[in-house]
């Protein structure tokens, strides 16, 4: 039915980014995540070159930035709630702003009703989330200035520099790993990705743990989502037409309905399971066993100076981070 | 009328360049109709019969259900449609939940507001139309044959009762035996509720030993709708179709090509093949 969903959010194109090694982007992935926590507080100076990473990744991937910023969209509200918990608990530096703010019983009740309405209404609307940031400012500006009514409750909202300065710099770090493993994600094939995976816990092998069981697990559950979902979407169907309506029903049909769903999903899905793993066996799969493979990976020269520069910085900021040198 | 469409599109994205549907129009009664969907896999049938209880709402034209149209709005509930137009989807043992035969098949008709007992009554009729022996109605349906889960799954559309009911593919992955067993039923209920029957096949000889009228898809266009022994008969049809000719005539066909055998109406069935040659053997004679 939808034959066009693929699970992951790869896109094909002819870049250095999706000839790159998977398994190079992975380790480079890690270090970036590992070296953007090292960043010492509010240096400003080396979060920007970590950002620059992920814009120079964006570049050479041919895929245009919007894709980027959808993925960063997801996460935009952890990312505001994250720094708006930092304007109001970090109390370090100097005062920036003082911002009465009164609570009487009609400014409290014009809020939660803009709230109730923005809720009903969302599904609606676009720009869901600018919406919800002027709805915030709103609010806001109505507790500072309240029009009328009796003051329940007024305290001082207080900003200081270093909550706002601290609060970007949280933000910045969350923006470069969201760019990068986006990047990851976006150039690099599911099944590619889990070969580098495999390829990386190889030392695990010494401990006597199958790492190849683990990949392929992972593997065939990537695999299975896209299966599943025209499964999940055939069974809608079918019990639409017997009158379980998810759109049209109550919220208590709809319990009832939901074992509709979940019942079939389940024996399907173990059906599945069991015709697999007899396929897997009648194709002597043995778990654990050595395998050999259609596409070996090999590093290109590329692949090494890609390796090579992601490898100079992180080992630049350990040392820095050690006191050889001043950050 | 029953279903009516006129000039439908449909396509999966706005931006989609291939269309599923393309400028599809037919009307099908809302009474003892008993219509068969032809087509190569991915020409659209499908896609064609889920326009007709609400499930895909079309691009382009228009669909009216039950002198309803369907139109994406807010405002239109499609329930009602789906209490007229029932829809048996492709190995329907699958939806199959409940832990007896007998909820499973009151599941449909308690959707659509009936009491308890109500659906139970309905349930037990359906059950009865489509074959199932009463002694299996406490059991969990998912110990069942193949066969029988799949007439529990029919039966969970039956006993919503609707006006015209929809089978996509009821007889795939069925035994030769359970087929015809299944056939005869459907068109015993047929002939019993004057309901109108739309089923899809790929099977050649149903075609030829059940189906009134014939739509044949090709590439998201209706190119077919008539009678069973004209589409046979027309060999270029058939081969731009991709469809086959029912066993009986291959038969036949073969015949005539060696001499052996003569008539002037291609052979579809068992029945009329046995007859076109006793005949000829009497016309030697």
């Amino acid at each position: 039915m939808n034959d066009s969903i693929v699970f992951g959010q790869y896109i094909y194109r002819n870049s250095f980014m999706h000839k790159l090694d998977a398994r190079v982007k992975l380790i480079s992935l890690v270090l970036m995540m590992i070296g953007v926590f090292l960043i010492p507080k509010d240096h400003f100076i080396l979060l920007g070159i970590a950002f620059l990473i992920p814009i120079l990744a964006i570049l050479f991937s041919k895929i245009s930035l919007f894709k980027y910023l959808k993925s960063l969209k997801q996460i935009a509200f952890v990312m505001l709630f994250s720094f708006v918990f930092q304007l109001i608990g970090n109390h370090n530096g100097e005062l920036l702003l003082k911002l009465p703010i009164q609570f009487t019983v009609v400014n409290i009740a014009i809020v939660v009703l803009a709230l109730i309405i923005y809720f009903i209404v969302r599904k609606y609307l676009p720009f869901k989330f600018l919406i919800f940031v002027l709805l915030l400012i709103g609010a806001t500006y109505l507790f500072r200035y309240p029009i009328y009514g009796h003051i329940i409750h007024s305290f001082d909202f207080l900003i200081y520099q270093e909550g706002v300065i601290h609060g970007l710099f949280l933000i910045g770090r969350v923006f470069v790993i969201i760019l990068a493993s986006t990047s990851l994600t976006l150039t690099t094939k599911p099944t590619d990705l889990t070969n580098a995976l495999e390829w990386l816990l190889q030392p695990l092998e010494w401990i006597k743990i199958k790492t190849s069981i683990f990949a392929m697990m992972i593997s065939i559950a990537l695999r299975s989502i896209p299966t599943l979902f025209n499964e999940t979407n055939r069974i809608l169907k079918a019990q639409a037409s017997r009158g379980a309506d998810f759109n049209e029903s109550s919220l208590k049909e709809q319990i009832g309905q939901m074992v509709s769903l979940l019942v079939p999903m389940f024996v399907i899905s173990i059906k599945k399971a069991e015709d697999l793993a007899d396929a897997m066996e009648a194709r002597g799969y043995i778990p654990g066993e050595k395998r050999t493979r259609l596409v070996k990976m090999t590093f290109k020269v590329s692949d090494y100076m890609v390796l090579g520069a992601i490898l100079l910085l992180f080992v630049l900021l350990i040392l820095g981070k050690c006191g050889v040198y001043a950050l | 009328m029953g279903i009516d469409f006129q000039n439908v599109d449909f396509k999966y994205a706005k931006k989609a360049t291939t269309k599923q549907l393309d400028q599809v129009s037919f009307s099908i009664q809302e009474k003892d109709e008993f219509v068969m969907i032809l087509g190569q896999t991915g020409s659209g049938k499908s896609t064609m019969v889920q326009h007709m209880n609400g499930l895909l709402l079309a691009s382009g034209g228009q669909v009216r259900i039950f002198d309803q149209n369907i139109i994406r709005s807010k405002k239109l509930k499609l329930k009602p449609i789906r209490r007229h137009v029932g829809l048996v989807f492709q190995f329907p043992e699958y939806q199959i939940f409940e832990s007896t035969v007998l909820k499973d098949v009151m599941f449909g008709p308690k959707n659509f507001g009936k009491t308890k007992e109500e659906a139970e009554q309905l349930a037990k009729d359906a059950c009865q139309l489509i074959g199932i022996p009463s002694d299996l109605l406490e059991r969990s349906p998912f110990n069942l044959s193949g066969g029988q889960m799949r007439r529990v799954a029919i039966a969970g559309s039956l006993a919503i009762d609707p006006d015209i009911l929809i089978l996509d593919e009821p007889t795939v992955g069925l035994d030769p035996k359970g087929k015809d067993e299944l056939m005869d039923l459907l068109v015993d209920i047929q002939q019993k509720t004057h309901k109108t029957i739309i089923m899809i096949t790929h099977d050649m000889d149903i075609v030829a030993n059940y189906a009134k009228r014939v739509l044949v898809m090709n590439h998201g266009k209706l190119v077919y709708d008539g009678t069973v022994q004209e589409l046979f008969e027309n060999e270029s049809h058939l081969k731009q179709y991709n469809l086959d000719l029912p066993t009986s005539a291959l038969l036949a066909k073969g015949l005539k090509e060696k001499g052996l055998l003569d008539y002037q109406r291609l052979p579809l069935t068992k029945s009329q093949l046995y007859t076109a040659i006793v005949r000829g053997g009497e016309d030697n004679e």
